[in-house]
């Protein structure tokens, strides 16, 4: 399928700002319940529940931090048991070449790192980050004040349910401060 | 019906069931001193370093608390209060163990010190007098401390007042110093003189942290079960439980941290004078004892306290709390009793009774101090979790 104009250049959602936490948590949970999914909220702070008003349900970082710390954990053990009883076997005080309990703090350490670098890599890759680009910013009263003192829930055009005029009739009886149209 | 009321009834129930019980399991314990003499003694000690652990525990906790505060330590800060006021019974049940030193202890041998030619050298510090001189002067302090700033705490309960807060603040922090030097001096003395001619630096310390780590599953396991009584049901909030259970995990992998350490150098050395330690812990069956510690008290504790779904669930964190105490009077023991019991695993019935009858007396003690006052400190400027407007 080839890129039409509007897919480079329409619409990419529709925003409404709204000046308290509460509000934006309780249009939040009120978009959900009128079936819009594909919609995101943006706060210059953590907003106890507002992760959870727009439907999300948990991140996978845990699931990456942990395949990262046991990709450490034996490959930390596995380097040190190559290196000691394969690569260059030395007798230290007469002991086996695999006396593991001298592996314990390298292969902990390597366990720790992984899962560390991991966690960071991860968060990353799934906010798609660094992304120098993204269409919120386009709206002005966004980019001056989502990091200040105002909050903003953006339901995407995207969205099976979304419809211009329809959607933009349901952000208006949320009581924001201003319904703005974003364009990609 | 006033909110303290509530948890009354079950306090009061819980406190006589663990009277009945630890008077006829310490009683039990005391007819076993005219069937074994030796055993009985072993056992004593055995008890009453497990149990005690608990009153020192809530010392360190307390000033640690007083120092660095936290949400945590508002939670549970009566717990702890009322634990280091049990420390009396400890000073009273220590008593037995002075006069009872050639029981336990091989330093206070002569034929013993003639034939270990360091143990000999140790005397000038190691002999009864001194001995007994120094618990009384651990206690001593320990009551001192924990009495004089709990006056304090007590009168900011009252007051509120932010410069006496202050106060007990900075005194706190030289007595939480004070209290890792003394419990230092107090387990070489108690445990580690046990086997004379071994020493090692790291394990008063590693025996200090485990005491915490038992204070704080302890206090975690009460709280659970108060959770859902007046005043803590309109009070507690997950995040107490995610906060207590990161303070477990942090204090299991700190206890696993030493053990491992202590065990890492004593092993790659190899020397005669400190190997001995460990080749006890693991033959004839103590092996066994020693591998279930380090699967069960760290690993698979530490794995499960890694996950957000068991600290933030109650009912799983009382669960694992529970464990941890289980297997801390475990890892006591396999400390205390292969010093005695060379190359044979053994358990002799007084060594459950003693546990369970200076545990039994140590909690009915702890519930009536903890019913004098109400169970949540008042105008406590470290709680903010239960301040309203906060997004968090």
């Amino acid at each position: 399928m080839t890129e039409t104009f509007w897919d480079r250049h329409g619409l990419y959602g529709l925003m409404a700002q709204f000046e308290t936490p509460e509000q934006v948590v309780s249009a939040a949970q009120r978009a959900y319940d009128a079936g819009y999914r594909k919609m995101d909220a943006y706060s210059p702070m953590p907003v106890e529940g507002l992760a959870e008003a727009i439907g999300f349900k948990r991140n996978w970082v845990s699931l990456v931090v942990l395949i990262g710390g046991l990709t450490g954990c034996v490959g930390g053990f596995g380097l040190l048991w190559w290196i000691c009883v394969i690569a260059y076997p030395h007798n230290v005080g007469g002991r086996p070449f695999d006396s593991w309990p001298a592996f314990i703090p390298i292969t902990f350490e390597c366990t720790v790192l992984l899962a560390a670098l991991s966690s960071v890599v991860g968060m990353l890759a799934m906010n798609k980050l660094p992304m120098p680009y993204h269409p919120v910013f386009n709206v002005t009263e966004f980019a001056q004040r989502a990091s200040i003192d105002r909050f903003f829930l953006c339901i995407e055009a995207n969205d099976p349910k979304f419809d211009r005029d329809k959607t933009k009739a349901f952000l208006l009886e949320l009581n924001p401060e201003e319904v703005s149209e974003v364009d990609k | 019906m006033t909110p303290t009321n509530t948890l009354g009834p079950q306090l009061d129930r819980l406190q006589r069931n663990a009277l009945v019980i630890g008077v006829i399991a310490f009683a039990a314990t005391l007819v076993g001193a005219f069937v074994d003499k030796q055993h009985f003694w072993q056992s004593y000690l055995y008890g009453y370093i497990a149990i005690s652990a608990l009153a020192i525990g809530s010392l360190g906790i307390f000033l640690l608390h007083n120092v660095v505060g936290g949400n945590w330590g508002v939670a549970i800060r009566r717990f702890i209060e009322s634990g280091l006021q049990t420390l009396p019974l400890f000073a009273l049940l220590v008593i037995p163990i002075l006069f009872a030193t050639t029981f336990l202890y091989k330093w206070t041998d002569a034929t013993y010190r003639a034939e270990h030619f360091a143990v000999g050298h140790k005397a000038v510090y190691m002999n009864v007098p001194f001995f007994a001189g120094r618990t009384v002067f651990y206690f001593i302090v320990w009551i001192a401390m924990g009495s004089r700033i709990l006056k304090m705490a007590n009168e900011h309960d009252r007051t509120g007042d932010p410069a006496l807060f202050k106060r007990i603040k900075g005194v706190s922090a030289p007595a939480l110093l004070v209290f890792v030097l003394t419990t230092t001096f107090a387990f070489i003395d108690w445990i580690m003189s046990l086997e004379p001619d071994w020493y090692s630096t790291i394990y008063p310390w590693l025996f200090t942290v485990g005491e915490v780590l038992l204070t704080f599953a302890f206090m975690i396991a009460l709280l659970v079960l108060f959770s859902k009584h007046e005043p803590f049901a309109g009070f507690i909030k997950t995040a107490h439980f995610h906060d207590l259970g990161n303070l477990m995990l942090c204090f299991t992998m700190l206890w696993a941290y030493m053990g491992l350490a202590q065990f890492l150098i004593i092993w790659a050395e190899n020397l005669p004078d400190e190997i001995p330690w460990y080749i006890r812990r693991f033959s004839g069956g103590w092996g066994y004892l020693g591998w279930f510690i380090s699967i069960f008290h760290f690993c698979i504790p530490f794995f499960l306290l890694l996950m957000r779904f068991v600290k933030r669930n109650p009912q799983r964190l009382r669960v694992l709390a529970i464990w941890i105490i289980v297997v801390r009077m475990l890892d006591i023991f396999w400390y205390v009793a292969p010093a005695f019991r060379e190359r044979k695993l053994e358990v002799y019935w007084t060594d459950l009774s003693a546990l369970i009858g200076m545990g039994g007396i140590w909690l009915a003690y702890f519930i009536w101090n903890l019913k004098k006052r109400p169970m949540l400190v008042p105008n406590d400027p470290r709680n903010t979790y239960s301040v309203k407007g906060r997004a968090h």
